[in-house]
């Protein structure tokens, strides 16, 4: 059967929403309420959901980008949230992410071929000439020429940027990544074309996506399964085609019916969700 | 049964000068919008949809130059021979706009119903009270729940979609005969996305006003617009209704923009 590379069960996070003068938070909003689900390696899990509802949270609790409250993540096998510092450091060689605005992730000042060399070194991965043919065909692999290593992100346009981005996390041969809204920003035909390099690499390198958006017409091209998330909760998981066609949470229902179709000859019914 | 041309562009050129050279954002655009219609410019980020908008309003970035040649025609009168003063007197009353980001369009640390009832105040009511009362009311047909103690609250108390309806609520305080609306739900969630083009259909629909819906997304075009018009590169390439343009688009441009809209298989 398949082979689970991450597991999140029962994660938590509360942000102190108030606080008292002497800095003791007074209430606590409950980002992520008690999710759980597995990545199977190779596969592409959406968590798809409105601003607010946790979704980037949860993706950044299993980079451990932040501490959660409670829970615990495995990536292979290994206690992530319990992790030392080195072993951490470590870890994080195989686990990346993509970030949804290109022009604030890149370091404007960096030229792409130190952007993308970084991860090499830090991980001790190649170093010299070695190193630099690693950048020349990371570039090349996600669409981008070995001669842009010498240019800085100004000269890009967003699509070209959001490119940069990939080939830094996957400079250091990771074996998942988290897309957080990493197409969110682009104009359609330059998103297409980024979901389809994105799709093309997951066949090359077997890699295994969490996917986070907001648009389900996106998800729908590159998800093997669907998480939906409302305020903390996720409130429906299933396989891709299962859930598009025969959604079974009121809210999943609500949010499919308020895509908008391009196409003015149809006209859709459209169903609201009371939250409960 | 044609209604009568409200706004008539034609040449439009802006310009952008900088120490690095000039751009021609918008390169020779042409185009009418008729008494009641919603009409979408449609196009990709960059195209100078934006700046077109800019234009039609004379708010100029600096830097920003409309070109000698340009003809703007806007119930008759000649928009680009205005002085500032009566060109003031129009914004807001007779053409107004909605921005993309209500949270950075209104006032951080005034009442949002104080906001509002400022439209009313600078188009000749005398009265304090009486706009206030008005835009109380203006607050409740955009669909702000409980707007008397709404119109109190400051922007940062509000939600996306709500402080949306009060930039709504000041676009159409004095029943203008334009609105001009730029993204106005590109930065909200779907579902509260529905509902402002909901809410956007019913008051065009009510006051018989004409709009012109700046947009990047297709999906809202077919949604809410009965003609569109396909910007590229500072041109307009394509306008027509939005059973021609979705259906048999005449330029090679709107189809490939077309087949990179998202959409759900279901909805195919």
């Amino acid at each position: 059967m398949s082979d689970t590379l991450i597991s999140v069960s029962h994660l938590t996070h509360e942000f102190a929403a108030r606080r008292t003068m002497f800095g003791a938070p007074q209430a606590t909003i409950r980002a992520v309420n008690d999710v759980s689900f597995d990545i199977a390696r190779g596969e592409t899990l959406a968590l798809v959901g409105e601003s607010g509802c946790g979704k980037t949270t949860t993706g950044r609790a299993i980079l451990r980008l932040i501490e959660p409250t409670s829970g615990h993540v495995t990536f292979d096998g290994i206690d992530v949230l319990t992790l030392q510092r080195e072993p951490l450091r470590r870890l994080r060689r195989r686990m990346q992410v993509v970030f949804q605005d290109p022009h604030t992730s890149l370091d404007p000042r960096m030229r792409v071929g130190r952007t993308v060399r970084e991860g090499i070194e830090a991980h001790e991965l190649a170093e010299g000439a070695e190193a630099d043919a690693r950048v020349a065909r990371t570039l090349e692999e996600v669409g981008l020429r070995a001669s842009d290593a010498a240019k800085l992100p100004h000269e890009f346009s967003g699509g070209q940027r959001q490119r940069i981005a990939i080939a830094r996390a996957l400079a250091v041969e990771p074996e998942f990544v988290v897309l957080d809204e990493a197409v969110s920003a682009l104009d359609v035909t330059v998103q297409a074309q980024v979901l389809a390099l994105l799709m093309q690499l997951q066949r090359d390198r077997g890699l295994t996506y969490l996917f986070i958006a907001h648009n389900l017409a996106v998800v729908e091209r590159i998800a093997t399964r669907v998480a939906v998330m409302y305020r903390g909760r996720i409130v429906e998981i299933a396989a891709a085609a299962a859930l598009y066609s025969s959604p079974q949470h009121g809210y999943t229902k609500a949010l499919l019916s308020a895509v908008p179709v391009p196409d003015p000859r149809v006209k859709k019914k459209r169903i609201v969700w009371d939250g409960n | 049964m044609t209604a009568p041309v409200l706004l008539d562009v034609r040449d439009l050129v802006v310009t952008y000068v900088s120490d690095a050279g000039a751009v021609r954002a918008v390169d020779g655009v042409s185009f009418a919008v008729h008494a009641g219609e919603t009409v979408a410019l449609v196009g990709e980020s960059g195209c100078g949809k934006t700046s077109v908008a800019f234009a039609l309003m004379r708010v100029m970035a600096p830097g920003a130059r409309i070109g000698a040649g340009s003809r703007i025609t806007f119930d008759g009168a000649d928009l680009l021979a205005l002085d500032e003063r009566a060109m003031c007197d129009l914004r807001g009353r007779k053409i107004s706009m909605i921005f993309q980001e209500p949270a950075s369009a209104l006032n951080p640390v005034m009442k949002v119903g104080a906001q509002v009832a400022e439209v009313a105040l600078l188009h000749g009511e005398r009265s304090k009270r009486a706009a206030w009362d008005r835009a109380v009311a203006m607050l409740d047909r955009t669909g702000i729940a409980d707007a008397a103690r709404r119109a109190h609250q400051y922007p940062h108390e509000l939600s996306g979609g709500m402080r949306q309806r009060v930039l709504i609520a000041m676009a159409l305080m004095m029943r203008p005969a334009l609105v001009i609306a730029d993204e106005p739900t590109s930065a909200l969630d779907v579902t509260v996305q529905a509902q402002i083009l909901d809410l956007l259909r019913d008051l065009q629909r009510e006051t018989g006003m004409a709009v012109l819906f700046i947009t990047h997304d297709f999906g809202v075009v077919a949604e809410l617009c009965s003609r569109a018009m396909v910007m590229r590169a500072g041109r307009i390439v394509e306008d027509a209704p939005v059973d021609r343009i979705f259906h048999a688009p005449a330029d090679p441009y709107t189809a490939e923009l077309l087949r990179a809209v998202p959409r759900l298989t279901a909805d195919r």
